[in-house]
Order: structure tokens, then C-alpha cells, then sequence
């Protein structure tokens, strides 16, 4: 566990020791927060619960793609800098890298969700803010945060580009999201196997109403794990090239 | 060489495999074809790999792997043929059910390590020795990944099949109400909902959780849901023209709510679903449950003429909806003589005439005989000094002062005499206000001039508990003035009994419901105040004996929320644009300090 938190220390640092990591961070939350004045308040008028439901739709987007834009530099870049054959020959596991990683850009998009959190709060200074709608809300990103993440840091294993693994971790991300619209358009049984891998609509929106399913977590948490384990075996290929 | 043509053959068969069974599909001539060639193409892949196992013999230990990889192909090819219709097992009995998910089992841990060590064995085609442990670490690494996604799978499909949730939404989209819940319970015959919904439909994604939340009510409450284009023999059997179609059916009786695919199109409807639902419950149930209206003496009419009082047009549907039928019992049709056998109880709601002695001594014999009693007073209405007797028996005085509160009313007309509109959520934990008073932060029952009720001095045995009590600050306004004068005096009033009489010989006595108020449950209150429905339908229930306690409660008043625009732009842009930066100067703050901290070291 100590060699977990030692790398994640690491890569946070890198992150916060620089502008860049604040930089990402007022960009997100700009971008965030114009979103949430333009779309969630704008337009006709609207109950707060509505207010909170898109809030909760478009972060989900500016989630991914933060998730994305974190993750893809976690093996990439050190393997463009040829820094990856010096953790292959510390005395870490595998496992213990991988964890320690996407550990590291997890935390870092827990506290751009929290930094969000005062656009919700705005909310209650004319209107009312359901708390559990907030706290199931909140929960739905960060599990969404979570899969996408690990989607990213398996990507950024099978490269040494960050772009491209961006790219990847893109294409793979919007495949899962546009799943339920390809699901209405396919026979069964693979309608309800798109569907049930549908990122976004199938497995977000409930959260984002309220509304906690265990499906729902299952589900983010099976993603999260997939994918590590993926990233898992990709290293432990590499290890024989 | 071997790699290539074994790793072709493999994956090209089980892609015939499939284009023969999913894209041809059964009645189609090229079907046995692709099939067949697929599943024998997985063959050729395990004899492929046998001749080059057999040809280097030295390395028979590391090839042995790829051949096992497509051995588990094959048996799960073979596995899936033995599902289909003609084979030993066939397509509808449980060993099928097992087989359909092994197959793929069986197919995945093949597939993925296959591929895996035939890359990496055509990687080393020509070297003087194959890499064993690399083979072997790229053929083990497959099959947890194969292993772990069908573990994964099972998981998921458990957790769906078995979810639990949470709803935390202080305003569901559809929500069935305490009346639609209560007619759901109230079923005794099997009653199914069959949702004709593509996968993946959000309107269906709506509607569903809705019926679900009734299922769990009762269990003779079923719930299906199906594709009307994938499953047309059904949709022909209970007529649903397209998708978007729900039918509720008891046997050969359907009800039909017809919605739209899109959520923009079937908003409107959803917006009075839940009504709509109640209507269509309404129509399949059969019930052999009366409800005697007491008239004759000027009572509040179920069908009201306009220049009426306030009547009970919306109690009637209620009444209607909960499966009961409405009778009414005047001094000419038997109300001197007996209250009839099959009543399940009878309603005097505010009579504004006295009533006959032979009337009054009926229904205390009715009451005596283990009947139920719902009893709307209004402090308007003449003074009765009989039903004062038929009172005592049930233990509840009435002081027909209307009640006044001078802050906490509700303003229907904007005029003073709003203040007689009290409003309560003091509900005592009793059967007849058990749902009430789990929600009582957030439901509120209105009244209009509601007429306070005091324990009789000729209570006798009768048990008398006030459910409903006033706030405080409330005050009989003697004078009728609207405003507390002198000689008034502040305090909380009781505004409903429940008095449940004593059985005898172990059987269960009579029950009524006092309330000092008829305008509870008239037209002018109940269409307004869902609280005030659900006091009904609670009260109703009482009264026939299904205590609702152990009720799930339901969300019986969307939560007021107001809106958050126009106001404070500024404010709000200073916030959008002021987060970001202010995050940006800390940032700077902090490297600098880090720099000085480095400097120094």
C-alpha cells in the first residue's frame, strides 16, 4: 500500500508542482461553469431538480473528457521518456504501478468534481437543492470518472503517444457511450448486450436523476476493473518485447 | 505458418458461424451451410494445430497450448449446437439455459488465448526455439481476461436481475400515488402490466420503474415488458398496435395506454400517467364492495349541481378508482329499518337537517354490529341533537365553532376569510394516518372551516384518538369575526377521531372516522391537496380494516422548488469566471512558495 501511495504522491505532485495541474483545473471548471450558466440555468424557466439533472448531464461529458486528457500521459509518457524500464526494475508489482496510477489521476478528477460542487450550491440561492439528488449525482460521476479513467490508463499502456492514446481511450470511451443509441438498431441478443454496455445513457442517467441502482455500480466498478486488468496484461506483455 | 492458418481458420469459422445463425437465421437455405462450414473451419484450426504438434515433436509442450486454446473454441461451438432446435437438448429446457452460458465461456477462454500466443508464435516463426515462457505468459494472460470478462458478465447480469435502489428524487418523473398503490393492494385477482418497449427506450426506461414499484404492493401484480416488432405474437395476443404501448389485463379484460417512443412526444402523457393508470386499474377491477351514501337530509351530494356546496364528485372517483360501489340510503329505501348486510361502510357526510330517531338508532346498531362509520361534520350545518346521540355512542363532542388560525391558512380567495382554511400536519401515529404521519415534514391536509372535536363524557367503552390535531395559535372564532378577540382562547384543537368501538365475542367492533370538517374531502379541497386524497384513501382503508402502518410511504407532494434564473447575474458570472482565476492565483501562490522553499534548500 506504501508503494501505491509513494507513486501517487509522485504523480500528483507532478501535476500541482507545475501550473499546469491549476491551469487544467480553471479551464475544466470554466468550461464547467459556462455550460452550467448557459444550458442548466438558461432557457425557459426550470425546477432546481431540472437545474441539478442537466448539471449533472453535461458535467458527465466535461468528466470524460477530463478522465481522458489525466490518464493518457500515465504510461505514455514514460515510456516516450524511456522512464518506464526504471519502474519495471523497482521493487513494485505490476499491479502496485498500475493502481498507484490511475490512483493518482482518479484523485486528481475527485477534486475537480469537488471544486464543482459550487455550481449545485448555487442553486439553493433561489431555489432548493435536493441533497440526494446531489449526493447520488456526485456518486455517478465519480464511478463514471473511475471507468473512464481506467479506460484512459489502459490506453496510455499501449503507446508511447500521448495523443494517440488519448485517441484510443477516446474511441473506446465514445463506442461504450454510443452503445444504446447502436443497441435500438441491432437484433437481438447483442440489442441488449449494447445496451447494457451503454456508458453513459444505460448507467449514468439514473444516477444523475437520483435514482442509486446496484446495477449501476456494478457496472462502473466491472468497467474500472476490466480495464486495469487489461492494462495489466499489456505490461506484462511488454515485458517480453 | 501453422499460427496463421490455424488462427484464420478459427476466427473465420466462428464468423461464418455467426453470420449463418444470427444474420441468415432459421429458415434460411444458407444457414446450415455457414454454419457448417464454420464449425468445421474450428475443427481444421485443432487439426491444424495437431499436425504441428506432431511435426516438432521437441517443442510439444509449449503447442500443446494453442491446441487447447481451440479445443475450448470447438466445445463451445459444439456446446451452442447442442442448444439448437433439433439437437439432443434443444432450444427451451434448463440444461439449454446452462449451455447458452457456457458456450460463450468456453469460446472466449479459447479465442483470446489463441490469438494472443498465434501472434506470438508468428513472431517467432524461424528462430532456432520457441520461447515457451513467453507463450506461455501471453496464453495465461488471455484466459484471465477471458475469464474475468465472463466472471464480470455474470456478475452484471445477477446485479441487474437482482437490483436494489435507492431513489433520492424529491421529484420523480412518474410516481404512482398512494391511491394507485392502495388499488394495487387492494387486488385479489392477478392483474399483469405488459410494457411493449424496444431496449434501451428512455420513455420505456421511465415507465418501467413505476410498475415495478406497484409489483412490489402485490404480488398478483405482475410486470412484462417486451419489444412489440421482436415479439409480435405477443402484441397480437393483447392487441398492442406498436411499440410505446402498455396493456394492463385480467384475463380476457385489457386496458390499453398507448405513449410515444420519444420522451419529447410522451412528456404530456406522463404527466398525468399515474391518473391515467388509476383509470384503466379502475375498469379491470371487480369488486363486490359497497359504499352507502347517506342522503335525504341535505348532505353533500356525490353529484353535484353547480350552486351546490362544495360535493364529493372527486371522493366518488376516488371511491371509484379503489374498486368500490356507491350506493346511496334514505329514510325511504331502509336507513329507519337496517343499514344493508353488504355495505362496507357508509358515508354521512354533513348533513344539514336532523336526522330521523329511527335513522339515528340504525346506524348506532349498525356500529354496534361491527359496522364502519364515516362521519363529515360541518360546523354550518343545523345543529342535530340525534346525531348528537349516535356522537356519544362514539365518544366524539363537537363544538361547532369554525377554527380560525391568524398566519398559517390557505389563501384560495385572497380575503380574510382565507383564515378558516387551517391546515395540519400533527398527525398521531394511528392505522387511519399511518402514511401521513411518516411524511408529515412535507404533506400538509387543508381544511375550511373545520369545526374542533373534544372526547364525549359518554365516551364509554369506545377507544377515541384524535389523529389529527390543529396548530397551535389556532382559536374557535366565537363571534365569527375572523380575529382573535377577547374571550377566544389560543390552543390546539383535535380535528379528526378515530374511534374504534369494542367487539363482541372476539369479533372485531365498529370503526368510524369523525371529521370535524366536510370540506376535507369535497371537490373544493381534494383535487388541490394530495395530502388531503391520501387522508381519504387512509381513512377508507382503516375503516375496512387493512391497516396501512407497514405501508411503503409513498412521495405524496412534490417538493416546492423555485426557480433559479434572472436573478443576480452578475453574481452568478462573478462565480463562474472568479472560481477559475481565484484557483489560478492559488496556484501561483503555491509555486512561489515552492520555489522559495527550493531556493532556500
Amino acid at each position: 500500500m506504501r508503494a501505491v501511495l509513494l507513486i501517487v504522491q509522485k504523480e500528483l505532485g507532478a501535476y500541482f508542482k507545475s501550473m499546469l495541474g491549476y491551469l487544467v483545473f480553471a479551464v475544466l471548471l470554466f468550461v464547467d461553469g459556462l455550460l452550467f450558466h448557459g444550458l442548466a440555468l438558461g432557457g425557459a424557466d426550470k425546477l432546481s431538480a431540472t437545474v441539478l439533472t442537466q448539471f449533472f448531464n453535461f458535467t458527465s461529458g466535461v468528466t470524460m473528457i477530463a478522465a481522458i486528457l489525466i490518464s493518457m500521459r500515465l504510461f505514455a509518457e514514460e515510456r516516450r521518456d524511456g522512464t518506464l524500464v526504471l519502474l519495471y526494475t523497482a521493487p513494485l508489482t505490476d499491479w502496485q504501478i498500475i493502481i498507484g496510477k490511475w490512483l493518482s489521476a482518479w484523485t486528481y478528477l475527485t477534486l475537480f468534481l469537488a471544486l464543482t460542487a459550487y455550481m449545485p450550491l448555487l442553486v439553493m440561492v433561489n431555489g432548493t437543492v435536493n441533497f440526494g439528488q446531489l449526493l447520488s449525482g456526485y456518486l455517478g460521476l465519480w464511478l463514471l470518472g473511475a471507468a473512464v479513467t481506467a479506460i484512459g490508463t489502459f490506453a496510455s499502456s499501449l503507446t508511447r503517444s500521448q495523443l494517440l492514446a488519448g485517441a484510443v481511450s477516446g474511441a473506446i470511451v465514445t463506442t461504450l457511450v454510443l452503445s444504446w443509441q447502436l443497441s435500438a438498431r441491432v437484433d437481438p441478443p447483442f440489442d441488449v448486450l449494447f445496451s447494457f454496455l451503454a456508458l453513459h445513457n444505460k448507467h449514468f442517467l439514473p444516477f444523475m436523476k437520483g435514482s442509486i441502482h446496484v446495477r449501476d455500480i456494478v457496472y462502473y466498478l466491472s468497467v474500472t476493473f476490466l480495464s486495469l486488468l487489461l492494462t495489466r496484461q499489456v505490461l506484462a506483455a511488454r515485458r517480453w518485447t | 505458418m501453422f499460427a496463421i492458418l490455424s488462427l484464420i481458420a478459427a476466427l473465420g469459422g466462428s464468423g461464418l458461424l455467426f453470420l449463418g445463425e444470427r444474420i441468415a437465421g432459421p429458415g434460411v437455405a444458407a444457414r446450415p451451410v455457414l454454419s457448417g462450414i464454420g464449425a468445421v473451419l474450428v475443427l481444421v484450426a485443432v487439426v491444424v494445430r495437431i499436425v504441428s504438434l506432431v511435426t516438432r515433436p521437441t517443442e510439444r509442450r509449449v503447442l500443446a497450448l494453442p491446441v487447447a486454446a481451440y479445443a475450448s473454441m470447438l466445445v463451445g461451438v459444439v456446446l451452442y449446437g447442442l442448444t439448437l432446435e433439433g439437437a439432443p437438448v434443444g432450444p427451451d429446457s434448463d440444461v439449454s439455459t446452462m449451455l447458452a452460458v457456457l458456450w460463450p465461456i468456453f469460446w472466449t477462454a479459447g479465442a483470446v488465448p489463441a490469438v494472443l500466443m498465434e501472434l506470438a508464435l508468428r513472431r517467432m516463426e524461424g528462430a532456432s526455439r520457441i520461447e515457451d515462457r513467453r507463450v506461455f505468459s501471453l496464453g495465461s494472460g488471455g484466459l484471465v481476461i477471458a475469464l474475468a470478462t465472463s466472471w464480470l458478465l455474470v456478475i452484471n447480469y445477477v446485479a441487474t436481475d437482482r437490483d436494489t435502489s435507492w431513489d433520492t428524487r424529491a421529484v420523480a418523473e412518474v410516481q404512482a400515488s398512494g391511491l394507485t398503490r392502495t388499488m394495487v393492494k387492494s387486488q385479489t385477482e392477478t392483474v399483469t402490466a405488459t410494457l411493449f418497449f424496444p431496449p434501451a427506450n428512455e420513455v420505456g426506461e421511465t415507465v418501467e420503474p413505476y410498475f415495478q414499484s406497484l409489483a412490489k404492493e402485490n404480488p398478483l401484480f405482475v410486470v412484462e415488458r417486451t419489444d412489440a416488432e421482436r415479439n409480435p405474437g405477443r402484441a397480437k395476443e393483447l392487441r398492442a398496435r406498436k411499440n410505446a404501448t402498455i396493456v394492463l389485463h385480467r384475463g380476457d379484460n385489457r386496458q390499453s395506454i398507448v405513449l410515444d417512443l420519444e420522451p419529447a412526444k410522451a412528456r404530456t402523457t406522463l404527466k398525468k400517467f399515474d391518473t391515467e393508470v388509476q383509470s384503466k386499474l379502475a375498469k379491470l377491477t371487480v369488486t363486490d364492495r359497497y359504499v352507502y351514501v347517506v342522503t335525504g337530509h341535505g348532505e353533500r351530494s356525490t353529484t353535484p349541481r353547480t350552486d351546490e356546496a362544495p360535493g364529493f364528485r372527486d371522493t366518488r372517483e376516488v371511491l371509484q378508482r379503489l374498486g368500490y360501489r356507491i350506493k346511496t340510503i334514505t329514510t325511504t329505501d331502509g336507513l329507519t329499518k337496517a343499514v344493508p348486510k353488504d355495505a362496507t361502510f357508509v358515508l354521512l357526510a354533513a348533513p344539514a337537517s336532523p336526522l330521523l330517531d329511527s335513522e339515528v338508532s340504525t346506524l348506532r346498531m349498525y356500529m354496534r354490529g361491527g359496522g364502519s362509520l364515516f362521519v363529515l361534520l360541518d360546523p354550518e350545518s343545523e345543529k342535530d341533537p340525534e346525531l348528537g346521540a349516535l356522537l356519544d355512542d362514539l365518544g366524539v363532542a363537537v363544538d361547532r365553532t369554525a377554527l380560525v388560525h391568524d398566519s398559517t391558512f390557505v389563501a384560495l380567495t385572497g380575503a380574510a376569510i382565507d383564515r378558516r382554511n387551517v391546515v395540519s400536519n400533527r398527525f398521531t401515529s394511528h392505522g387511519s394516518t399511518a402514511v401521513l404521519s411518516k411524511v408529515s415534514g412535507r404533506a400538509i391536509v387543508w381544511f375550511s372551516g373545520a369545526a374542533a372535536l373534544t372526547k364525549s363524557p359518554a365516551a364509554g367503552a369506545a377507544d377515541v384518538t384524535f389523529t389529527v390535531k390543529s396548530f397551535s395559535g389556532s382559536y374557535a372564532d366565537a363571534n365569527e369575526n375572523l380575529a382573535f378577540d377577547d374571550g377566544e382562547k389560543k390552543s390546539v384543537f383535535n380535528l379528526v377521531a378515530a374511534v374504534q368501538l369494542p367487539g363482541a365475542d372476539g369479533e372485531r367492533g365498529g370503526r368510524a372516522i369523525v371529521v370535524g370538517d366536510a370540506d376535507i374531502i369535497s371537490d373544493k379541497l381534494l383535487r388541490h391537496n394530495l395530502p388531503n386524497q391520501q387522508f381519504l384513501v387512509d381513512s377508507i382503508q382503516w375503516l375496512e380494516g387493512n391497516e396501512s402502518a407497514g405501508a411503503e410511504v409513498p412521495d405524496i407532494e412534490d417538493t416546492a422548488i423555485v426557480h433559479t434564473r434572472n436573478e443576480d447575474q452578475a453574481w452568478f458570472w462573478g462565480m463562474i469566471v472568479g472560481m477559475p482565476v481565484m484557483l489560478l492565483i492559488f496556484g501561483l501562490v503555491i509555486r512561489r512558495f515552492l520555489r522559495r522553499e527550493w531556493g532556500a534548500a
